[in-house]
């Protein structure tokens, strides 16, 4: 514990000493970022950050977290509403300073009261507690004006990083919506925030327009309050070849869309200002196989699958060459410092997540699965025929290439298969319900790999209706996996920690619950033209994905205009 | 007076009907809005959060007659209830910006379309073999026959990248004003200049229909004997074509043109898409996308009653054009 108290001592002097020795340089300021992630239909005017899906940049930039935990930086804390946090000895509390002089941007003081109400709200309307923090939570107290400790109903050390991340809790005034008489359908028209950017200047069918709070707390190395920039703005293109066209055009200075092609499109059409970094840091796509059918059930037949898929065709011609081929632990490159070398070494030798179809029908054989019946299809070892089908979203054409590329290799070692492609909504059910062979699916990516474990292995994911949540879908469990999650989450000891995370990557190589395909990339652009200061190849500071709530506030304290556009 | 009280009965009656269909239609669909919105975030959304959403989306579990009864309830009350995808905004903010913007563009449209095709139907018929006749109809016939995005494409590529004389995107400029001003000339222009091309391509494609249409019937009511009896009788060209021969000739192309109005509610999707126009089109498609089924059933229901209403509109003008259905 005292050590996350050393490191945010050290962090705090660190910034103290930054901004002193900085604080004469002047920062070209003002001017609006244009910005474009997605946003295809109406803004709705909806500043609710607890309303399922609310305005765009209403979570994180207007309404603040007390820490926000960079997913680059395998989750470093970067303190924000509160200056640090500490469990206590026995686990049971964590407690918060809050940092003092913030305002909110009425101009009235933030302070525990706050903090206090923010978490109470949600434990009062479930249906706003996104990351079903009370679970952990018994109660919230406030120690003094400045001090909350929050007391947990059961050792759970990653509470800190579940209220850290503005998608589940960000602050809202007590003095505005404590008079609120039903916080899950109110759509906030006249924010009162904490963050960078409070001011609604337009929010309508065809643009959002956010400039910078009057009273913001967080000062920029010229010692005037942030941000540099003066209004973000972002307009409505329905589709993505609008979007594209304008990026392309130079009209957009920060993007979180897919290009396609984006090397001839994007980066040809000025390769001086526009730039783009796919870090491949989202959730590890993996293609499921339900375990509680034959002859999925057999470690050897998945071994083999691991074994025929050809990962540099997928990564390259499913998904344009934006992602590189996962490793068999299912971990991708955001827990790379967690990666256990014996688990990868196992993997070699087992000749997993390798391309050699050679090596995958050697282990059929070995295996038993040969063709029985003369067919030139190989069958079960009792004989039966094997025919399954690759499950994949209708629409989703970079998994629909994929699936085609594992589909064609499957056959190429004499297994069976067709591909089905689905809605949505079907494709779902299916995977929750486990009425599928093989599909195509994403996991969970976090700060540690208990995220991907938890949601991929955790047998109570499966309800009492036999529904598999989280991403248990080839329902592949174990009693040994489900205590070491539990004891992951009950230590704050981070060798500990480690220790069972090898554990853990040992067990998915040697049992291989599912096949690691590639990461996810995020996808982010961004143009020089106007602005500068944005997360690069050499300087990847934060993700630099717009559409990432806990990341863009740490871009908006960066960026700044090349030259001075103040009053323009 | 029996006819009009007879069709409207009937109006109704057929309203009620879509009203329940408009309810239990999208409910038909796979997939429910929680599992939509997951898909959304693709993965970015912890697996925690379909517990808070499901609570907060719990009323489209519920009993499905249950729900049919508030839904009737609260339609009653004029209550469009609230959008799902944007949950909680109400479902009418989110519809009355693009409904003005769809009436304005699609509507003008639509009328423009209809009366320069009524007027050159008109005259191709009266001289059949003219310039109308054996020139326009034809460009306009093949025109129409066209995929509508192809020509939308066409039009973009030459009038706004090429020759760059029109904006290709958005109903007005964003960076002359963030928000509509009607009082402020310079946004009024701006409005009308994005709006031509637009305007233009639905004109230039719904054109040949209503010249074919009103040709056709033209050359049939020309050959009556009434006609050659106005003629006989020494009355002006302009009198016998537009009153004896085109009155009559117009009633067919008039319930088409009501239907087409009843339409313009629904928008135009793919003009939408082509010119990012903040129009209903896109509104619905997006409904359907995210199963926001109080979205979808305000905008089916917006244009239910806009058909019925025009066709009543056209059942009275029947009424005042055609003494036989008095």
């Amino acid at each position: 514990m005292s050590k996350k108290l050393l490191l945010v001592c050290v962090l705090l002097a660190l910034t103290v000493s930054f901004s002193v020795t900085m604080a004469q340089d002047a920062v070209p300021r003002g001017g609006t970022i244009v910005v474009s992630e997605g946003q295809q239909a109406a803004h709705p005017n909806n500043f609710n950050p607890y309303a399922p899906d609310p305005t765009r940049w209403t979570r994180g930039t207007m309404y603040e977290s007390l820490t926000l935990f960079n997913p680059v930086e395998g989750g470093k804390p970067t303190h924000w509403l509160a200056t640090g946090y500490e469990y206590s000895d026995d686990l049971m509390s964590l407690t918060y300073t809050l940092r003092e002089g913030v305002k909110w941007s009425d101009g009235e003081d933030f302070n525990a009261d706050d903090v206090v109400f923010t978490f109470n709200m949600l434990k009062e309307f479930p249906a706003m507690d996104r990351g079903a923090i009370w679970q952990y939570i018994d109660n919230v107290e406030k120690v003094d004006d400045y001090t909350v400790t929050v007391h947990l109903n059961q050792v759970y050390t990653l509470l800190h990083e579940l209220i850290g991340n503005p998608d589940n809790l960000t602050i809202v005034p007590e003095h505005v919506w404590s008079s609120v008489e039903d916080p899950v359908t109110f759509t906030n028209p006249e924010p009162v925030a904490t963050g960078m950017l409070t001011e609604v200047v337009a929010v309508n069918e065809q643009v959002l327009e956010l400039c910078k709070n009057p009273n913001y707390w967080q000062m920029g190395t010229d010692g005037k309050p942030l941000p540099y920039i003066d209004c973000m703005r972002m307009p409505v293109y329905p589709g993505n070849d609008p979007a594209n066209f304008a990026a392309a055009n130079g009209e957009l200075d920060y993007i979180g869309n897919f290009i396609p092609d984006i090397e001839a499109t994007f980066v040809a059409a000025d390769p001086e200002h526009h730039f783009y970094y796919f870090w491949p840091g989202g959730a590890v796509v993996q293609l499921y196989v339900n375990t509680t059918k034959a002859p999925f059930n057999d470690v050897a037949f998945r071994r083999a699958l691991s074994m025929a898929i050809d990962y540099d065709s997928v990564a390259n011609i499913g998904m344009y060459g934006y992602t590189t081929p996962a490793n068999s632990t299912g971990l991708g490159p955001r827990n790379e410092s967690w990666y256990n070398q014996a688990a990868l070494d196992k993997a070699a030798e087992y000749g997993l997540s390798k391309y050699d179809a050679e090596a995958a029908k050697a282990a059929l054989d070995a295996a038993g699965y040969v063709d029985a019946d003369g067919d030139n299809w190989r069958d079960n070892p009792d004989g039966s025929p094997i025919n399954f089908k690759v499950q994949v979203v209708n629409g989703w054409t970079d998994w629909v290439t994929s699936v085609q590329i594992m589909s064609q290799n499957f056959q190429d070692i004499g297994l069976n298969n067709t591909i089905d492609v689905l809605d949505f909504g079907v494709w779902f059910a299916n995977l929750q319900n486990g009425s599928f062979d093989t599909s195509i699916g994403w996991s969970t990516a976090g700060n540690t790999p208990y995220d991907f474990y938890r949601a991929v292995l955790y047998s109570p994911l499966i309800g009492t209706d036999g529904l598999a949540n989280g991403q248990l879908r080839g329902r592949w469990t174990s009693e040994e996996v489900d205590t070491l999650l539990e004891s992951f989450v009950q230590t704050a000891d981070e060798a500990e920690q480690r220790n069972i995370s090898d554990q853990l990557q040992m067990i998915y190589v040697e049992n291989v619950p599912a096949i690691p395909l590639f990461p996810g990339p995020t996808w982010y652009e961004y143009t020089t033209h106007r602005f500068v200061g944005w997360p690069t190849v050499e300087d990847y500071y934060v993700q630099g994905s717009p559409w990432c709530a806990a990341c863009r506030p740490i871009v908006l304290t960066r960026i700044h205009p090349i030259e001075d556009m103040t009053g323009q | 007076m029996r006819f009009l009280t007879r069709r409207f009965l009937f109006y109704l009656v057929a309203a009620f009907v879509a009203i329940t269909l408009n309810f239990f239609i999208p409910r038909l669909m796979a997939g429910d809005p929680v599992q939509v919105m997951f898909a959304q975030f693709q993965g970015r959304l912890d697996s925690r959060a379909m517990e808070s959403l499901k609570e907060t989306f719990g009323f489209v579990q519920g009993p499905i007659l249950e729900q049919y009864a508030t839904y009737l309830g609260n339609l009653a009350r004029g209550n469009l209830g609230l959008s799902i995808s944007n949950y909680p905004t109400p479902v009418a903010d989110l519809i009355f910006p693009s409904l003005l913007w769809t009436l304005r563009l699609i509507g003008v449209a639509t009328i423009t379309a209809f009366l320069i095709g009524i007027i050159l139907g008109i005259y191709a018929a009266w001289r059949r073999g003219g310039g109308i006749d054996s020139f326009l109809l034809p460009i306009t016939s093949i025109v129409g026959a066209f995929p509508f995005f192809w020509t939308a494409m066409f039009i973009v590529f030459i009038f706004g990248l090429q020759l760059k004389w029109f904006p290709t995107s958005h109903a007005w400029d964003i960076k002359l004003t963030p928000n509509p001003d009607w009082s402020n000339p310079e946004f009024v222009n701006s409005v009308l200049r994005h709006g031509l091309l637009p305007m233009l391509t639905i004109v230039f494609t719904s054109l040949g229909g209503w010249l074919l249409g009103m040709r056709n019937n033209m050359i049939g009511v020309l050959s009556q004997d009434y006609v050659t009896m106005a003629q006989a009788k020494g009355l002006s060209d302009r009198r016998v074509m537009f009153t004896y021969a085109a009155r009559n000739a117009i009633l067919p192309s008039l319930t088409a043109f009501s239907m087409s109005l009843g339409f313009v509610v629904g928008g135009a999707l793919v003009v939408e898409l082509v010119f990012a126009y903040p129009g209903m089109g896109y509104l619905l498609l997006k409904a359907v996308g995210g199963r926001d089924y109080p979205l979808m059933q305000a905008v089916f229901l917006l244009i239910t009653i806009a058909v019925l209403i025009a066709n009543f509109m056209a059942d009275v003008l029947y009424v005042v054009l055609d003494p036989r259905a008095r």
